[in-house]
Parts: C-alpha cells; sequence; structure tokens
C-alpha cells in the first residue's frame, strides 16, 4: 500500500468485488445491488453529532471510502482518503405520526433507489431521520461492491455504540481491525490462484456439469430475451413453535437449521417445477479468518447448491442429501463464483442468470424493519431470518399473488415435513383442503344418461323429423325417414352376414350419400364399425383389416378392386343392384337373424390412432360413450341443428361431431370436401376442423365459413389464427375443443361466443376450458396426485366418455387406463399423454406433449411457444418447430416457416424476443407445411434443413475489422472472421468487458458490457455498433462528425 | 422410476391395470397376484385379460 498522505491510493479488486462489478456493469443504473443498513438511535443527539458517528465509520472502514476504477483491463479498488458523502438529514418531529411514517418511508425509499456509479466514492449514501426527541432512524444504503449482510450487523453496531458514547459524553469502545479490506483483497489473489485454484474448480465444474440451463419453475410470463432487475418482495414470518421444530428436526439429522430450510425449499421447487434437479444459490459469509471479522466489506461468495432430488426421497433422505451435498460445497465455498460460472458455462444467454436463478439466504434478523427491495437479483430468492423474513422476485416473471402463494405452500410443506419427517417429499402437503377438493371437483354439470344409446337418439330424432333433411351429398339428399330406411336396410343384409353386437364391420369408403345409411346400418344391426380410409397407403388398410378382424367390409363400387385380398364379405353400398335384391330379399323372407339391439356397452366404432411410434391402435368406443358425448355437444353446439358441413375423412375422431351431431337435434350433414365448390351450397352453421386447417379456411370464400359454430380440435390451437379468423367473422363462437380418441371425440372444451375475449395461454394458444359435462379432467404428478393451479402435470380424464381400452391389446390397454384414486370405485382414467395446467380460474391449458417436450443443452424448450412467435412476425402465415439431430451438429432447433419472411430476418427478430436457447439456429421455408391424413401436423414430413456453413468469412466491414482484430489480440487467436463467436473462441466475462473497454477506447462508442452479451458474433457486435455509431452521429453537428472519423481513422492505422 | 415395483390389479368389471405398489389402492379395486417391473406386469396382463368386454356386459349377453 502506498504512503498515507496520497489522495487515493490502489489494491487488486477482490473476486467478490469483480462478480458484483461485472453484473453491475451489465444493468448499469440500476439499484439492484444496494444493500440496506438500517439502525435505530435512541438518544436525544442532535444531527451533526449523529453525521459523526458516520464520519468515525468511514475513517475506520476503508471499504466506505472505496471504488472501482479499470486499470489495463484489470478491475482495482481505489481507496480514497476523503470522500464526501450523500447524507440527508429529515427531522421529522413535528409532522403526526401518521405523515411521519409515511414521510419516513419515502426517504428511506429515497436513498435506497437512487443507483450508484461503481467508479465514484464512497459507494454508500444515507437518511437520516429524526422521528422523536430521542429518536433517530438512519437508513444507510451501501453498494454490495463494499458491503454484505454481515457487514451490515458490523455496521449497525458501531454507530449504535457511537451514537451511545455520544449521548452519554464517554469515548466510543470499538474493537481494533488488524487489516483493511484491501489487505484481504490482496491475500486472496495470492492465495486462489494456479493449480490449488484450478484444481478445486475443476470440483465444482464436475458437480455442476450438465446442470439445467434454467430451473422450471412455472413463471406467470415468458422469460424476456433481456434480463431486467425489477422485483418485490413478500413478507412473512416463520411461526415461532415451527422454527423450534426446524431445529429439532435439524438437530436429529446432525444438520443446522438452515439445511432443513434449505431441503423444504428443494423439495418445493421440486413439486413445484416437475424437475428432480433443482439449483439454488446460497451465500457463504467467506469470513473464516478471524482478522476480517469485523470488517466492514465485501466478502460472501454464492455457491450454486444442486440438489438431487429423484427417486421419491423421504424428507428425512432429502435432508440428508442436502447436508452432504451443502458439506461438501462448503469445503471449496472459497472458490470465487466468478471462476465456477467460466468453467461450468462459458457460453451464457444476457436473459438468464447464469447457474442458478433461485437463492435461498438465511440472514441475521437486524430486528428492524426492512426497507422494502424494488430490484430482485434472482428470478425468486428467500432471505430467511427469525424475524420479518422476504421473499423476493423478479416483477417480470412473476405476480404477487403467485409469490404469496410459494410463501405459504412453503410454510404448510415446511410444517409438515418437521412433523413427520419419513414422509415422502411428494406427499408433503402444497394446498388446503379447499384448494385441494377445488382441483379435484368434478367437471359434470348434469349427469350422464343412463342407458342412452347413440343410435336410439338418432331413430328418436328420425321418428321425431321424419320429412327433414338430413343428408346432403352435392345435389343428393336423404329425408330422415330416408335415411333411416335405408340403413334399415343395411342392417338387414349384415345381420344375414352374421353381424350382431360386439361384431366389426369396416368402412371403406369416400364421403359419399350412401356414407351415413352404412354407418347407422352397422349400428342397427347391433354392431360397431371401423373406419379405414382409402387414401391411406395399402399396408395399413391390410393392418387395420386384419387387426380388426371385421368380418364384413362396406365399400363403394369403384373402391372394392383396391381392398386387399382376405376372408371378409364385401359389400359396395353404392351398388342399385345389389340394393334392390337387399330390399327383395327383405320383403320377402322373413326378418334375418336375430335383430338384437346394442345397448350403451356396446361398441360402436373402432378407431385407429395414428400414433407416431409403434403400429396403430385401435380404440373400442362404446355406444354409451358416443351418446354422452353427442348429448352435451347437442346442446353446446347450437349450429348443429342447422346444417353442418363434414369436410374430413371418418376414420378421424374429430368427424364424430358433424356426422351425428345433427342426427341427434334435426339438423343436417353435408358432406363435402373444404374447397371452393363447397361454397356453392347454402352457408353451413355448424364446421369442425383442426387448427392447421385456419390457414385453408381463411382463403376460401366467407360462404364456407360456418354462421354459428366453429369448432377446433386436434391440436393445440395459436390464438393469433383464430383472432384473424374471428375478425373476419364477428358472429360466431369458436369452440376450442380437446379430446383424445380414448375419451370419446372431446371432453374438455372452451366455448369463446361473439365479442368474448379470447383465454390465450402464455404460449400464444388458446385455453382448452373446462370438462364437459359428465367428465373430469385431472392435472396429476408422476404420483398421480393433484398438482397446484399454473403448475404443469400430466392430463388425465374420468368419466362416461373414457373407452374400454385398445382392441386385443390388454397390456396396452392396462398401461393407459388407470385405477382412479379420485372417482367412484372402481373407475378408470385415461391417461392422455398430453400435459396442462389449470389457471386460476380453473380453466384448463395445454401444454404440450408429454414426451416430445423438447430438452435441449439444459433447457426445457416448448416447442408451441417458439411457433407463437414466429407466427407473430410478418410475413410468416405459419410455422412448426423441431429438433434436428445430425453428426456434425449435434441436436438443435429449426424452425420451418410459410410465407414470405426472410430467414435472416426472422432470426433476428427472434433473437429480439426470445431468450436465446429458444431461438432455432436453422430455419426452412416451405410452401405449406405437411400435413397427415387427419389434417395434423405431419411431422415426420419436415424436411432436414440444409447444413449450416461454418467456414472462414473475412472481416467485411470497418467495424468488423476493428472488432475482428480486437478479439484476436485478447483471445489470442491469429484468425477471427466475421462469423465467429466470442465465446466459442474461448471468451469469457472478463476478457468481454475488456473487449468493450478495448473497443470504447478506439473508437468513441457508447456501447455497454452487455452488448457483448447480447451480440456475440463478430458481425453482430459490428452491426450493434454501426447502429449505436448512426444514433450519436444523428444527434452530432456535421463538424463533430467528421472530428470522430477522422479520429476513428487514426485509431485503425 | 422404471424399477419401482408394481401390481397387477383388478376391478369389479375384472378389468385389469397395474398400480405402483406401496401407495393406497383406490376403493374397487384388487391386488390380482402379481407383483413385477412396470413391464412385467404389463406382460402379466397380456396372457391373463383374455376377455376386454366388462364383466357386465359379457354377462348382459
Amino acid at each position: 500500500m502506498t504512503g498515507v498522505t496520497a489522495k487515493e491510493w490502489e489494491a487488486p479488486a477482490s473476486f467478490g468485488q469483480e462478480r458484483i462489478w461485472l453484473a453491475d456493469q451489465m444493468e448499469p443504473g440500476s439499484p439492484v445491488f444496494n444493500l440496506q443498513c438500517p439502525v435505530e438511535v435512541p438518544h436525544a443527539l442532535e444531527a451533526d453529532e449523529v453525521v459523526a458517528a458516520l464520519q468515525a465509520v468511514t475513517e475506520r472502514h476503508e471499504a466506505l471510502r472505496t471504488s472501482l476504477r479499470i486499470v489495463d483491463g484489470a478491475l482495482r479498488q481505489v481507496v480514497h482518503a476523503e470522500v464526501e458523502p450523500d447524507v440527508r438529514v429529515h427531522d421529522l418531529r413535528a409532522l403526526p405520526e401518521d405523515e411521519r411514517r409515511t414521510r419516513s418511508y419515502g426517504h428511506a425509499l429515497a436513498v435506497t433507489e437512487a443507483a450508484f456509479r461503481t467508479d465514484r466514492a464512497p459507494l454508500w449514501r444515507a437518511a437520516l431521520i429524526r422521528t422523536g426527541d430521542a429518536r433517530w432512524v438512519v437508513y444507510l444504503v451501501v453498494h454490495h461492491a463494499v458491503f454484505d449482510a454481515a457487514s451490515s450487523v458490523i455496521l449497525s453496531e458501531e454507530i449504535t455504540e457511537l451514537c451511545a458514547a455520544a449521548a452519554a459524553g464517554r469515548p466510543a469502545e470499538l474493537p481494533e481491525l488488524p487489516v483493511q479490506y484491501a489487505d484481504y483483497a490482496a491475500w486472496q489473489r495470492d492465495r486462489l490462484t494456479g493449480p490449488a485454484l484450478a484444481e478445486q474448480t475443476e470440483r465444482w465444474r464436475a458437480r455442476l456439469a450438465g446442470l439445467p440451463a434454467v430451473h422450471a419453475l412455472p413463471t406467470d410470463r415468458p422469460r424476456p430475451a433481456r434480463l431486467g432487475y425489477a422485483g418485490d418482495e413478500v413478507r412473512f414470518t416463520v411461526p415461532e413453535g415451527l422454527q423450534e421444530q426446524v431445529a429439532a428436526a435439524g438437530r436429529r439429522a446432525a444438520a443446522t437449521p438452515f439445511m432443513v430450510y434449505l431441503t423444504a425449499y428443494a423439495a418445493l421447487l421440486s413439486r413445484l417445477s416437475r424437475d428432480d434437479d433443482i439449483v439454488v444459490g446460497v451465500t457463504m459469509s467467506g469470513r473464516d479468518l478471524p482478522e476480517v471479522a469485523g470488517l466492514v466489506g465485501m466478502f460472501v461468495n454464492q455457491m450454486a447448491v444442486r440438489t438431487d432430488t429423484s427417486g421419491e426421497p423421504s424428507f428425512a433422505g432429502l435432508l440428508g442429501r442436502v447436508r452432504t451435498t451443502l458439506l461438501d460445497a462448503m469445503e471449496h465455498g472459497q472458490v470465487p463464483f466468478q471462476a465456477v460460472v467460466e468453467a461450468v458455462t462459458p457460453q451464457r444467454d444476457p436473459g438468464v442468470q447464469p447457474l442458478y436463478q433461485i437463492g435461498f439466504n438465511y440472514i441475521p434478523d437486524s430486528g428492524i424493519e426492512p426497507i422494502p427491495y424494488v430490484t430482485s437479483k434472482d428470478d425468486l430468492a428467500f432471505d430467511l431470518t427469525t424475524g420479518v423474513s422476504r421473499l423476493l422476485y423478479r416483477t417480470d416473471l412473476f405476480d404477487r399473488g403467485t409469490a404469496e402463494k410459494f410463501v405459504e405452500r412453503y410454510l404448510r410443506l415446511l410444517a409438515a415435513a418437521v412433523a413427520d419427517p419419513e414422509t415422502r417429499i411428494g406427499d408433503l402437503p402444497l394446498m388446503d383442503e379447499a384448494e385441494r377438493a377445488s382441483l379435484l371437483a368434478a367437471g359434470a354439470q348434469e349427469p350422464p344418461r343412463e342407458h342412452a344409446t347413440a343410435l336410439r337418439m338418432v331413430e328418436a330424432q328420425a321418428a321425431r323429423t321424419p320429412d327433414a333433411t338430413a343428408v346432403i351429398a352435392g345435389d343428393r339428399r336423404l329425408t330422415y325417414a330416408e335415411l333411416d330406411e335405408a340403413a334399415g336396410r343395411v342392417a338387414d343384409r349384415l345381420r344375414r352376414s352374421g353381424v350382431g353386437p360386439e361384431s366389426l364391420v369396416a368402412v371403406y369408403a369416400e364421403p359419399c350419400l350412401e356414407l351415413l345409411p352404412a354407418l347407422l346400418g352397422v349400428w342397427k344391426a347391433g354392431a360397431g364399425y371401423v373406419p379405414v380410409d382409402p387414401a391411406y397407403p395399402a399396408g395399413r388398410v391390410t393392418y387395420m383389416l386384419a387387426d380388426s378382424a371385421a368380418a364384413v367390409v362396406l365399400t363403394q363400387r369403384h373402391l372394392a378392386g383396391a381392398l386387399p385380398a382376405g376372408g371378409a364379405t364385401v359389400l359396395a353400398v353404392d351398388d342399385a343392384a345389389e340394393w334392390a335384391e337387399w330390399t327383395a330379399e327383405r320383403a320377402e323372407g322373413p326378418e334375418a337373424g336375430s335383430a338384437q339391439a346394442a345397448g350403451p356397452g356396446n361398441v360402436a366404432y373402432v378407431i385407429y390412432t395414428s400414433g407416431s411410434t409403434g403400429t396403430p391402435k385401435g380404440v373400442v368406443v362404446e355406444q354409451g360413450s358416443v351418446a354422452a358425448y353427442l348429448a352435451w355437444a347437442g346442446t353446446a353446439y347450437p349450429g348443429l341443428a342447422g346444417q353442418a358441413l363434414l369436410h374430413s375423412p371418418i376414420s378421424f375422431d374429430l368427424t364424430v361431431t358433424g356426422l351425428f351431431g345433427p342426427l341427434t337435434v334435426g339438423g343436417a350433414v353435408r358432406l363435402a370436401a373444404l374447397d371452393e365448390n363447397a361454397a356453392t351450397g347454402d352457408r353451413p352453421t355448424f364446421l369442425k376442423a383442426t387448427p392447421s386447417h385456419l390457414a385453408l379456411l381463411a382463403a376460401l370464400p366467407d360462404r364456407v365459413a360456418p354462421a354459428a359454430d366453429l369448432v377446433l380440435g386436434g391440436e393445440a390451437l395459436p390464438a393469433d389464427a383464430v383472432t384473424a379468423w374471428r375478425e373476419r367473422h364477428p358472429g360466431v363462437t369458436v369452440v376450442n375443443e380437446y379430446g383424445p380418441t380414448e375419451a370419446t371425440v372431446g371432453c374438455v372444451m372452451a366455448a369463446v361466443a361473439p365479442g368474448e375475449e379470447l383465454p390465450v395461454d402464455r404460449a400464444g394458444s388458446v385455453g382448452i376450458g373446462r370438462p364437459a359435462p359428465g367428465s373430469t379432467a385431472y392435472v396429476l404428478d408422476d404420483g398421480l396426485r393433484p398438482v397446484p393451479a399454473g403448475v404443469v402435470g400430466e392430463l388425465y380424464i374420468a368419466g362416461p366418455q373414457v373407452t374400454r381400452g385398445y382392441l386385443n391389446r390388454p397390456g396396452a390397454t392396462a398401461a393407459a387406463y388407470l385405477p382412479c384414486p379420485y372417482g367412484p370405485p372402481g373407475r378408470r382414467m385415461y391417461r392422455t399423454g398430453d400435459l396442462a395446467r389449470r389457471r386460476a380460474d380453473g380453466s384448463l391449458e395445454f401444454a404440450g406433449r408429454a414426451d416430445d417436450q423438447i430438452k435441449l443443452h439444459g433447457h426445457r424448450i416448448e416447442p408451441g411457444e417458439i411457433e407463437a412467435a414466429l407466427r407473430a412476425l410478418p410475413g410468416v402465415r405459419d410455422a412448426a418447430v423441431g429438433v434436428r439431430e445430425d453428426a456434425s451438429e449435434g441436436r438443435r432447433l429449426v424452425a420451418y416457416l410459410v410465407g414470405e419472411a426472410d430467414a435472416a430476418a426472422v432470426d433476428g427478430a427472434l433473437a429480439a424476443t426470445l431468450p436465446a436457447h429458444m431461438v432455432p439456429s436453422g430455419y426452412v421455408v416451405l410452401d405449406a407445411l405437411p400435413l397427415t391424413a387427419n389434417g395434423k401436423l405431419d411431422h415426420a414430413a419436415l424436411p432436414a434443413p440444409a447444413a449450416p456453413e461454418r467456414r472462414y468469412i473475412a472481416p467485411r466491414t470497418a467495424a468488423e475489422e476493428l472488432v475482428a482484430e480486437v478479439f484476436a489480440d485478447l483471445l489470442g487467436v491469429e484468425k477471427v472472421g466475421a462469423e465467429d463467436d466470442f465465446f466459442e473462441l474461448g471468451g469469457n466475462s472478463l476478457l468481454a468487458i475488456r473487449a468493450i473497454a478495448r473497443i470504447r477506447g478506439r473508437i468513441e462508442v457508447d456501447i455497454p458490457v452487455r452488448g457483448l452479451f447480447s451480440h456475440t458474433t463478430v458481425a453482430d457486435l459490428a452491426a450493434e455498433i454501426e447502429r449505436r455509431l448512426t444514433e450519436d452521429l444523428d444527434g452530432l453537428s456535421d463538424e463533430a462528425v467528421e472530428r470522430l472519423l477522422a479520429a476513428e481513422g487514426d485509431g485503425r492505422t | 422410476m422404471t424399477d419401482h415395483p408394481y401390481l397387477v390389479v383388478r376391478n369389479d368389471e375384472e378389468q385389469y391395470s397395474i398400480w405402483a405398489e406401496g401407495r393406497d389402492l383406490p376403493a374397487g379395486w384388487h391386488d390380482a397376484g402379481f407383483r413385477g417391473t412396470r413391464q412385467e406386469c404389463l406382460d402379466h396382463i397380456e396372457t391373463v385379460w383374455t376377455d376386454m368386454r366388462p364383466l357386465s356386459l359379457r354377462q348382459g349377453g
């Protein structure tokens, strides 16, 4: 250290200072690193006496006279002999109590919220508030670069003593300070170098390798591309009785209370985030040396504590894990957090704090009401004390209600855990009885009709309106009476072939007038039909006919030849000769076969699911389930009583609505393809389609659009496409109907009436609403326990629409139809394999498939969210996102676009709105997205993108040259190209700061340090520099511009 | 978790399913006397559940 007569002297910054400074540079001007130190002074002192106490501590602690500065690319701390602190004195004695409180709060907030510049000393300020003749409150606010929580206790004690001494007129008794902070920093630099540091860092790297890049805790809003520090807090107290229980539970397990609290925290996070890899940041005091015990300064170090919660451990078991992890971490707790960050995640996303985003601190209780925080360094963090504890949260991500619920759940879980530590963490309660009951409540607004069959519903309608039109195909029509009559003939013929209840009849036909008589004829014979789409590949047709073992195939004359040879009887429904023959036989002979009717338990149809993997499975759907569906659909969709346009193949169960729905309420079924020709008939009142069809609908004349109900189902429904459609058709109710074939067509639905607001989820999709009458939807965790609202779980369906199972597949059926713990005894529930979350209002949101959620480089990615962002861009009509794997690139995200947008422009726009890990690394522009026969996106048909070229591109502009040169020099790389990435070349955050400093030294551009974290390639950073230069130039005189450019030219020569 | 033992269970309609051992079996379901991994249980069900019609339907006709 240099002579004391100097006005200032320099020393190396500590690692902790470096970390705080670095983070501060990312968000200059933010008060996020302002720490509080409130002190109560119960003495009758004058203002100058209190100020004198502050002067005394400032003289004692160099940290209170320190600023930070970059010298030759390295961070130095600068200690000043004298400083002029910002101390504001407010005498509020004359004010009434209420106003005094308000004003006092306002003054405290004012000193807390203002930012510090770390290059100016001192890094603290204070408000001295006199609230009584013998009462002062000193609100000190100190920057984290020179301060920590323990410093706050030290400072508060010293000020208390100094003021007490002043009041008593005696000298203050303060401990000797054997060293100063700069000595500590130098000692730390000396000690943590070379192989010792490398070995310890390596241990951290090994422990944290592959950790989740970001926690999976559900947020109320998507993470913004740019990390903001705006925050708020929820205060709470851990009841004293519970604190004692925590301590006792700790003692039994040789654990500290801190470990018990942290274990409950990890358990809660694991439950709420559906993840078993939980990373929490904890703080180490860093004051192991006795010499620094009484020193003000930045000593704390952060550690990422990673807890494995897998395998359903008991709370005691998890406590054991946390204890081991924590003790191990503490042993290596001196390794600077920054060094660990560089070792574990050299490439970082500017929208995500590295290593951990959730903090946990167990801090001493100051006993004074703390100043509220308006910022948060972490997404979520506990500051737990024995007094007033706080949950800090980032307001960009969380709502206050969510934070309050988090605290409530934590305390509930903690209390149960310490009461019985042998409880499995999955079984610890998260909610009270009322909340739990509301999650398990049935959606049944009305009981399902007993003994109803779909057939009887149609027959009853035919009896009510025999002369009304029932079916329309082109210019041919059938009345209800004619339909019933024709169906009767088909049934007779089938019975003669030995068909009865539980028999299966394949229907291999295109949409035609005879289709409905055929299907109803199968039902009248008591049997179930198996739709086989003539557009299917021959192999699949053969498979379905063989698997269903259908005894009879109903087809059309022109298709009969395409049928594979087999043992089944083949009948052409449009063969006039055959019809005539049947009619004759019918007239002559006695009723053939036993005219046994189907009951509600008999099979109505078998529909094969086009599973993405493995062979298709036939879902056996019973008459009662179809009846239950049609009963509510007939009421919910008034458009069914008019004319329904049926355009999709009947092999897709989505069509059941338009196929039979109208026939139960007196409407007509019109069979027509969804094209220009459909516009020639009457305008339909009802149309059901997949969301993928919306693009097609938008291109068709308005006469094709339904006048009453548009029902969409089969896939996640993007809100933007629906919004556009609704704008064009404001008088139509739009329904999002959710339902797997296994739960009969649709069992959860959201109807959005004209003028009503769309329920849009955070992925930009329309919510799926509430269970249909009779059905119940459960959102459950892996242990089949209900998860709270907001938390993603797997969706299970119970009720009359749950089908019998998979045809001749007992194992697959048993795996998917599980005992229902929440309904009547013996009931089964269907495991949909879909993820869902419940909104606060109880309605449901689809959250992707359980098995195709993408996990990429430690991130859990929901493709729908990226697709929604893509569709929101101009020039993008439709989009899909998938993961591609190839040898050279590994696994990466690829976006498929339909529209005129340019891939580079799309990439740039996405990078501005989405976190880096969600920005695709490849783009493919298509004319249209490939669809399956059922109108869903055909993932398998998406092409692989062209391999991106990775080659040297020489810098093309002056700015690129400058950046490339700086990179090459700092990173010791010979040749840096325009497309090279700073972090891929071996850069880290300290080097990044030096790079920015150098660039700033070469040209006068106000580029922030975070610029290099958002623009990591030479070309991107150069473009950003040029953009900022242009902005600056706009505000300059011509003369100034010339001077600037001249200076830049000098710099480059 | 795949090695967690499961039970083969059956309800009064003689429909089979599987259930994680150690968890309370919902009312109306009974242990069918087979225990194993999830896959072993499903394989076992494949051999014993020969008529997938619910019992009431079989008895009714």
